[in-house]
């Protein structure tokens, strides 16, 4: 559905966006992950034609776009982009029948997307009166208008409370599996991606550090046993003599998994040597740490 | 181009700048008939005097800014609230959106001048002018509603590329007031904001020259093409940069 070949972008003799490319595939949630500045927001500009690459390519749909064939792709993408995005002193309504006006699809549309994002009662209001979470609601309308095939939402979950964050996180899992919409969601919050998206690509100073599905990501975050003792350099000793990998943290020893067998065995050895055990516990890795073992760089999310 | 001067009607409809558009032209009307009545003794030519009077204000001071303000406030709405990310994500050409703008600040232009007109009569009517109404009047409303469009079309470039409110209306202000100047030396028709008020005619009532205003109307194209060419290039290379 998109996919990016060295897509750089320089501001300014400032490379915002270094060599990216991006690959996101029919009917993934693709999460976008970034801390704030790391060029989310101007590559999908570039993917959407609102900014000029100064190098690299963008293929929609699986061809190149040009200036010639832009539009026309711009009819099955819903966008939203720092958003929200609206007119203050037109109604919720009015407000999409412009969208559906200029995207010339059916006015009945209107009703279509007022009803799943659940804004039905409130569309005559005034928008400058709703509040953050509505005002994310009805730009997430806008982007529905026309069912497009393909969403792209920048940091849609951005300045709103728990709630708010739940019910567009819900939402947005709705469309995939409701409509079949592949959606590409940029957000700088790790947790926020973990909770919603079926793939992930991280970028960083402008540089695309990782990209594969959320599973294997998941996959290195075996388990791993954590061993505490009154003595933890006999507890070494021990360890180094009977050949069993570890590594040493301020007061534990963790280990890779074991079996029950070997466990008991290395408790055993410990309780004749005098030493007592006073925790063993299992550990998962954090995402955190997971990105900082793949990509050998410490990324703040 | 038809859906987004649709799109742009309702985008104005509800929008407070009718408010500029009612109360402005009145300020310049009060003025100029005032000024009329305390100068009854000069102005001795009915109509033609009371339309100098109106016009000296109106064409100079109000009129221009007033369109500036049009213009402003068009691109304003979409300068905030990232409108721009969402108006060029949509699959219509990016110029559409100037002409379709250009086209409703020219509509206002004209109601504007049938406001004024309007405001004109009832004024003449008030004050107990006995003449019939002088059909040229209607010419020069015509004249200055395609000066004022030039106008238009400038200050919609300017207001596109600069997102301040204010600073596009001052440079309309500067140039009605410059605009004196240049009319002063017969110089109006090579600068741009003087042809609304030499549309108007207010200086020299009676003289209607039918070869100015063949030249009024090339200086008028003239000054549209350049705008809609810088247009057309602006959008056509505009980023629309990360904030």
């Amino acid at each position: 559905m998109i996919k990016t070949k060295d897509l750089t972008k320089v501001y300014y003799k400032k490379t915002c966006v270094n060599h990216l490319n991006m690959d996101v595939e029919k009917g993934m949630i693709y999460g976008f992950l970034g801390p704030n500045g790391a060029g989310k927001s101007t590559s999908l500009k570039m993917i959407l034609g609102l900014a000029k690459p100064t190098e690299g390519q963008v293929f929609l749909f699986g061809e190149e776009i040009t200036h010639q064939n832009r539009l026309e792709k711009l009819k099955d993408i819903g966008a939203l982009i720092e958003s929200p995005s609206y007119y203050g002193h037109l109604s919720g309504r009015e407000n999409l029948e412009i969208i559906q006006m200029l995207k010339e699809c059916d006015p009945q549309e209107v009703d279509r997307v007022l009803e799943i994002v659940r804004l039905e009662k409130e569309q005559d209001k005034k928008v400058s009166q709703y509040s953050l979470g509505m005002k994310q609601r009805l730009g997430l309308a806008g982007a529905l208008i026309g069912n497009p095939k393909l969403l792209i939402l920048d940091e849609p979950t951005n300045g709103l409370d728990p709630a708010g964050i739940q019910e567009m996180r819900e939402l947005i899992k709705f469309l995939a599996r409701e409509f079949k919409m592949t959606i590409l969601v940029s957000s700088h919050l790790l947790s926020e991606i973990d909770q919603l998206a079926t793939h992930l690509g991280i970028i960083q100073n402008g540089e695309m550090i990782y990209q594969d599905s959320l599973r294997n990501l998941h996959r290195y975050s075996q388990q791993r046993l954590a061993l505490k003792t009154i003595d933890l350099p006999k507890t070494i000793q021990i360890l180094e003599k009977n050949n069993i990998p570890f590594e040493q943290e301020r007061d534990a020893v963790l280990m890779q998994r074991l079996t029950d067998e070997a466990i008991g065995q290395l408790s055993c050895m410990l309780g004749k040597m005098n030493i007592g055990i006073t925790r063993i516990e299992e550990r998962q890795k954090s995402l955190e740490e997971i990105f900082l073992e793949l990509t050998g760089k410490v990324v703040s999310l | 181009m038809q859906i987004q001067i649709k799109t742009e009607w309702i985008k104005i409809k509800k929008s407070p700048i009718w408010l500029i558009f009612f109360l402005i032209p009145l300020i310049p009307a009060v003025m100029g008939t005032f000024n009329y009545l305390q100068n009854l003794e000069i102005l001795t030519d009915g109509w033609y005097s009371l339309w100098s009077q109106h016009t000296i204000f109106m064409g100079y001071f109000f009129l221009p800014p007033m369109i500036g303000a049009y213009s402003a406030y068009l691109w304003r709405l979409e300068h905030f609230n990232h409108n721009w990310n969402r108006i060029f994500t949509m699959p219509q050409p990016p110029l559409h959106l100037y002409l379709a703008k250009l086209f409703i600040v020219s509509l206002m232009v004209f109601l504007t001048q049938c406001w004024v007109g309007l405001l004109f009569f009832i004024s003449g009517k008030l004050i107990g002018i006995i003449q019939p109404f002088p059909a040229e009047m209607l010419v020069w409303l015509l004249m200055a509603t395609l000066g004022g469009i030039v106008i238009a079309s400038i200050q919609l470039c300017l207001s596109m590329v600069i997102r301040s409110f204010s600073i596009p209306i001052g440079i309309a202000l500067m140039g009605g007031v410059f605009s004196l100047a240049f009319l002063a030396r017969g110089w109006g028709l090579i600068f741009p904001y003087a042809l609304l008020a030499m549309g108007m005619n207010g200086n020299t009532p009676q003289s209607l020259d039918y070869g100015n205003i063949f030249f009024f109307l090339i200086s008028c194209c003239f000054f549209e093409c350049i705008s809609f060419i810088f247009a057309w290039q602006w959008l056509k290379r505009i980023d629309v940069q990360a904030e």
